[in-house]
């Protein structure tokens, strides 16, 4: 679950887990609450009907009105129960996932401090690179058993409850909330670490002659031991040469046969 | 002067040589191409030129053959020339870094047809005076002998490649451990020139070579294969069927030719299929071994002396499998892919790994942390504190989480600066106080240091300095406390502080280790044989001596005649039992025969062992005067003083010292010896403090407990023996006395080293000291309480915790070690705790488990011992054993006169059929009494230290014991008695310290607690 550690980090903390949405107003339920509440069409909502809609959807979520919920890039979809008809409905909440520039945006943010990277190489997800990936309602398409609410619809509790589901999960692991933007752990950090490896050519560019100077060093040769190997025997290619076999002959031999009697004999 | 330089083009698989002279005097050069903007260098020679200097050193067809070509070399230059090479022997033009630039220029080279022949007839040439190689062409030649290695060894194996639509037909090298170590040293060596062709760089004005690694491995790729191929190809195609045209063939006669004819195109399926199948059986021959990468962080030291100059902590990825294999980790942030393929590994995951690493070390190193605000940070500065606190404490916690340290050499070795003491010698001298000329001389590690160099350093601010090129940590305060220590004592040392110096007990005092006290002559023999017993002249028991000493008990004698010599204190402090008695006596035996005015002795002992050292000093010294200073008769003022001086020995107890301490302290004792020494322990108490004032040439201490409870308690002994050697009470405590019994293992080595001269201790169970002495076996004999017991006691139990609920202060603790006495009380005896005289017969577990065993002993033959620390419970049980087995019953406690006490242990110990039970009280018959002829020892009831409780087994558990001591020690099951118990053994190797003598922690407890400890459990009730 997440919380924020003293440099704005949302880490996973197990005193946390299931704990989201207990209040509201706490700094963690609030912070994740800005992220995701816009993007349904929640945050313009009424804050004190919101308090008793958010506690009906948590105890509905709770007792497995969520009774699936699948995560993919940009795609939401959960089967969730009415609470007093039992009919299960069909939502998803759909949304463009990040452009390939955002996320290019934001290794190159992540890349230009290491302790972003590093943060992010651990498992954790800095805050700052979340309002990049914010979303807002009119770019979110919500679906309920195939009809599609109009972007001024206010969400039905059934989306909200499904919804609920998922910042619960993400609450758990903040990656998920990457994963529905289209990116993983390992993405990002591939995309950071082509931005650090420019970083680094311009760090050493930059310091160049200045680091690196050292006219003796430029001309002279260091210290070189003189070879000598400690390996005795017979050599270990031959040998592994030898116990191997290849469908591939050379006249009447196997070609592993081949080279070992050409390597041998010289 | 010429000098051959050599490059390698890895692009081109090209070795390029160029020619170097002198610059011309004058900058009249022009480039030959006017369209180049890259000047021509000004000393390097024409291509006719060097091919007739290549054809003169290698051969005229290798220079003909060779290609002339230009190359473009980034080059330090300064003022519009390039720098030269130092083989020319020019004058240094001696710049400063602002003044270099770095630029292209171009040269003439020549590019032999065949660089593996060119490398290996440079490797022998013989080159004409004018004519030197320069470092790079060494270099290139060292690296071609690489190759000849791997040839030798067949380090090497054909390769495919792993392109799609084309196979390859070469020969590649094979890593082994040496050939990886090898490469690395030889990339590490190799001179930036080799790497200063400007198609390396993307901007040719900056001077930041490329890795030498990659371009030494291509070098190594490209010469391996051209060799294997020249070597093995008679080999190879003598294995080809003269008429065979297959895949097969094709591929092994690519393999045996020209190295620029290794690519084979896969046209069809079958070709593609072929292809596959060859890779697939030789791509493990190739496999890099996966390396798991961790972070390692290295400290290096600052290039200069300056006292502004960095330290710096660069950053590695270390092989953990081989921590020699340190990868910089520039190498991973300029890295393609996800794993880097570094020095012939694969470190999986590389970039991520090295980024997780240094999330991890960041809290627990500040200076990481803040590195990591760079984007790719490679090391980090630090300023002299900051190195200090890594070494100190940042180093063993990342050690600590798992991540790789490197810290330069001297600070694992830590050479500190030590002082040496140089004692002049000194003819005579005796006493501890006796003053003592000195010199000192101050060192780090081996090296001296003047006496100027060790006050500069003392002034020092900085935690870590540079002394004669070596780095050592500086603790100002330390050096000034040793100069403070030098300066008030530069009159002299006191023998007590040399041998405080001596043996390391006087670093407190100086601040320093001493790493020798220099002497001569007397003094260095005294130190010598005080810091190494064996050493001490061996002394024969005089003739008058009528006891055969054992050899443990010789060396004895000899040590407390060697510390007599010098005057010093001895503590013979052996195992109850080993004979410290007669030890004793044959040191005044020995003084007796060998001082010319012999003095009398003054031996202070409890009142219950007087009769007993009467009595062993009639057997062992008859010759020896003994005189009892006892019992109201007893001499005073001019009498004793005569009387005194007409005897050898003289007997007094603890309390008469004190009481007659006036008269006492006139007389110039020969020695004053403490037998039962922990009687003075307490150093405030008035005995401790009588003992101090009587005037002997010597003082012996004799004890077989020389720390019950607490270390200060060795203090107190140690500062009779030799007052002041182990400094104030206060410097005591906190030198030694808590840090050890705190735990602190070093300082209870280093206590160990400074008491080991003065107290001698051998203990019974060490067999090379003792072999005769029968075996102990103890035994916890659990009892039940009946059911009137298990009433009582929770009677008082419960009254107890209602009292004790209200009540604090001193009236809580009063109330606690009232209840614990009346608990203990009922476990014995119901007519104990009720004090009513009522029958003894079936009322207690415990008495009924006494009867049973002892009805056994005796129909043994055995005898018997039985202590109780309360003379109520003993004198009753005294009277019912006696009616029960019709036997009679000895009973010593403190009211029995000396008389009495010695008839009494006359009757036991020899008298045919004598009483076979002795009940003794733990205070009285605890000490000091030989009774070997019981081997069984009943402790009726508990006592909370473990050594009272073995000083009492020791009166029968002692030399002159000839059968196995059965030891049993009685506890009430479920009771408080059970508990302590079971406190003891968990406890028993600290008993001694946490454990006081008394009952006082207990009222410590809480409540809780003390219900804990108190309550009566179920299994307590028998029946």
């Amino acid at each position: 679950m997440a919380n924020y550690d003293i440099n704005g980090t949302i880490v996973y903390n197990p005193d946390y887990k299931n704990r989201f949405g207990v209040s509201r107003y706490s700094p963690l339920a609030a912070a994740w609450l800005a992220l995701l509440e816009p993007p349904v069409g929640l945050a313009e909502r009424d804050a004190l009907l919101w308090r008793e809609h958010l506690k009906d959807s948590r105890t509905l979520a709770r007792h497995g009105a969520v009774q699936v919920l699948a995560i993919r890039p940009g795609h939401l979809a959960a089967r969730v129960e009415q609470p007093i008809s039992k009919e299960l409905h069909n939502v998803k909440i759909i949304a463009p996932v990040a452009a390939p520039s955002t996320w290019a945006e934001l290794a190159a943010h992540a890349a230009r401090e290491a302790q972003l990277a590093a943060r992010i190489a651990e498992g954790k997800l800095p805050d700052v690179l979340l309002p990049p990936l914010a979303l807002t309602r009119a770019a979110v398409t919500l679906e309920a058993d195939g009809s599609v609410l109009a972007p001024t619809q206010a969400p039905q509790s059934l989306m909200t409850t499904a919804w609920l589901a998922f910042a619960e999960r993400i609450h758990n692991d903040p990656w998920l909330w990457v994963l529905f933007r289209g990116q993983t752990q390992t993405g990002l950090l591939d995309l950071i670490r082509v931005q650090s490896r420019e970083r680094a050519a311009q760090q050493a560019s930059a310091q160049g002659s200045a680091h690196q100077f050292k006219l003796e060093k430029f001309w002279a040769m260091g210290d070189v031991p003189p070879v000598s190997s400690t390996h005795t025997g017979p050599p270990r290619v031959l040998a592994q040469l030898s116990e191997s076999t290849v469908p591939i002959r050379v006249g009447r031999r196997n070609l592993a046969q081949v080279l070992v009697k050409a390597m041998r004999q010289a | 002067m010429l000098t051959l330089h050599a490059l390698w083009d890895e692009a081109q698989h090209q070795l390029h040589l160029w020619l170097e002279r002198p610059p011309r005097p004058t900058p009249t050069f022009k480039p030959p191409n006017t369209n180049s903007n890259t000047p021509r260098h000004p000393g390097a020679r024409g291509h006719a030129a060097l091919t007739r200097a290549v054809g003169a050193l290698l051969g005229s067809s290798l220079a003909a053959r060779a290609k002339p070509a230009y190359r473009k070399l980034i080059l330090p230059t300064l003022a519009e020339a390039p720098l030269s090479s130092p083989e020319l022997n020019l004058p240094p033009p001696d710049p400063t870094v602002e003044q270099i630039t770095w630029q292209a220029w171009k040269i003439p080279t020549l590019a032999p047809v065949n660089p593996s022949i060119a490398l290996r007839r440079l490797a022998k040439v013989k080159l004409p005076q004018n004519v030197t190689l320069s470092a790079s062409a060494k270099f290139w030649v060292a690296a071609s002998q690489l190759v000849d290695d791997l040839i030798a060894r067949r380090a090497f194996a054909p390769y495919a490649g792993d392109a799609d639509h084309t196979l390859l037909a070469r020969w590649s090298p094979l890593f082994d451990a040496d050939a990886s170590t090898h490469m690395r040293a030889l990339a590490a060596a190799m001179p930036g020139v080799c790497s200063a062709l400007v198609q390396y760089r993307a901007d040719p004005t900056q001077h930041h070579a490329p890795d030498a690694l990659p371009l030494l491995g291509n070098f190594i790729e490209h010469i391996l294969d051209v060799r294997a191929r020249r070597e093995l190809r008679p080999n190879v195609l003598a294995t080809i069927p003269e008429n065979e045209r297959s895949r097969a063939t094709r591929w092994l006669r690519r393999l045996a030719g020209r190295a620029d004819n290794a690519y084979i195109p896969l046209i069809s399926f079958d070709d593609v299929q072929f292809g596959e199948t060859l890779r697939t059986w030789l791509t493990p021959l190739h496999v890099l071994p996966a390396a798991r990468g961790r972070l390692c962080v290295q400290l290096d030291e600052p290039a200069t002396d300056s006292k502004d100059a960095l330290w710096h902590l660069s950053y590695f990825v270390q092989d953990v499998d081989e921590p020699s294999v340190l990868i910089p980790v520039r190498q991973i942030w300029h890295q393609q892919g996800r794993d880097a393929v570094i020095a012939q590994r694969r470190f999986i995951d590389a970039h991520q790994t090295l980024l997780a690493e240094l999330a991890r070390a960041a809290p627990l190193c500040p200076p990481i942390a803040e590195s990591l605000t760079l984007a790719t940070p490679e090391r980090t500065p630090l300023g002299v504190s900051q190195a200090h606190e890594f070494l100190r404490t940042h180093a063993s916690a990342l050690e600590a989480a798992g991540i790789g340290v490197r810290l330069p050499a001297w600070w694992r070795e830590k050479p500190a600066i030590t002082v040496e003491i140089k004692m002049s010698d000194q003819e005579a001298f005796f006493g501890v106080d006796t003053l003592m000329k000195f010199d000192w001389q101050a060192a780090m590690g081996d090296t001296l240091i003047s006496r100027a160099e060790f006050e500069t350093l003392s002034r020092l601010k900085a935690p870590l300095a540079r002394v004669r090129g070596q780095w050592v940590e500086v603790n100002a305060d330390s050096l000034q406390r040793a100069l403070r220590f030098f300066e008030k004592h530069k009159r002299g040392l006191t023998m007590s502080e040399t041998l405080r110096v001596a043996t390391n007990g006087a670093d407190g005092d100086i601040g320093l280790n001493v790493r020798n006290v220099e002497a001569k002559g007397h003094v260095r023999n005294m130190l010598d044989r005080l810091r190494d017993a064996r050493q001490i002249t061996q002394v024969q028991p005089s003739k008058t001596f009528s006891g055969k000493l054992r050899p443990y008990q010789q060396r004895g004698l000899s040590w407390l005649a060697f510390l007599s010599e010098y005057g010093l204190g001895a503590c013979l402090a052996d195992d109850m039992g080993l004979g410290k008695t007669v030890q004793l006596l044959a040191l005044a035996e020995h003084w007796r025969n060998h001082d010319e005015t012999p003095t009398p002795i003054l031996l202070i002992c409890p009142m219950s062992i007087v009769g007993n050292w009467q009595r062993e000093a009639a057997r062992f010294a008859p010759n020896l005067k003994v005189l009892v200073h006892h019992g109201p008769e007893r001499l005073a003022g001019k009498a004793l003083h005569k009387a005194a001086r007409a005897n050898h020995l003289v007997l007094t107890t603890y309390n008469l010292a004190h009481r007659d301490k006036v008269g006492l302290r006139k007389i110039i004792w020969r020695a004053v010896v403490l037998d039962e020494a922990q009687n003075v322990k307490n150093h405030d108490s008035k005995q401790a403090q009588a003992v101090r004032i009587f005037k002997a040439q010597q003082r012996v201490a004799l004890t077989g407990t020389p720390v019950e409870n607490r270390l200060v308690e060795l203090w107190s002994i140690l500062d009779f023996l030799n007052p002041g050697y182990l400094g104030s009470r206060e410097v005591f405590q906190n030198r030694y006395g808590r840090p050890v019994e705190r735990g602190d293992a070093d300082k209870a080595a280093d206590l160990r080293r400074v008491v080991q001269p003065f107290v001698l201790r051998r203990v019974k169970t060490d067999k090379s000291i003792i072999q005769d002495l029968p075996a102990k076996f103890e035994h916890t004999v659990y009892c039940n309480l009946t059911r009137e017991q298990a009433t009582l006691y929770q009677a008082v139990t419960r009254n107890m915790l209602e009292q004790i609920a209200d009540a604090f202060g001193l009236a809580r603790a009063r109330l606690i070690l009232m209840a614990l006495t009346k608990l203990k009380q009922v476990c014995n005896h119901p007519a104990h705790y009720l004090a009513d005289g009522s029958r003894m017969a079936n009322r207690s577990g415990k008495l009924a488990r006494l009867e049973a065993m002892l009805e056994e002993a005796l129909s043994a033959g055995d005898k018997a011992l039985i202590f109780s620390q309360y003379t109520q419970m003993a004198r009753p049980l005294q009277q019912h054993l006696q009616q029960l087995f019709k036997r009679e019953v000895l009973f010593l406690h403190g009211g029995v006169a000396q008389k009495k006490r010695d008839e009494m242990v006359w009757r036991f110990q020899e008298e045919p059929k004598g009483p076979p039970i002795f009940v003794l009280s733990l205070k009285a018959g605890g000490t000091g009494l030989n009774l070997t002829a019981a081997n069984h020892v009943f402790h009726y009831d508990r006592w909370w230290n473990p050594a009272v409780e073995n000083q009492a087994t020791d009166r029968a558990y002692r030399i002159g014991q000839r059968r196995d001591v059965q030891v049993h020690k009685l506890v009430c099951l479920g009771t408080l008695e059970e508990r302590i118990d079971q406190m003891l053994i968990k406890k028993r190797a600290l008993a001694e310290s946490i454990v006081g003598e008394g009952e006082g922690w207990l009222t410590e407890l809480s409540t809780g607690q003390l219900r804990d400890l108190f309550t009566m459990g179920g299994e307590a009730v028998g029946d």
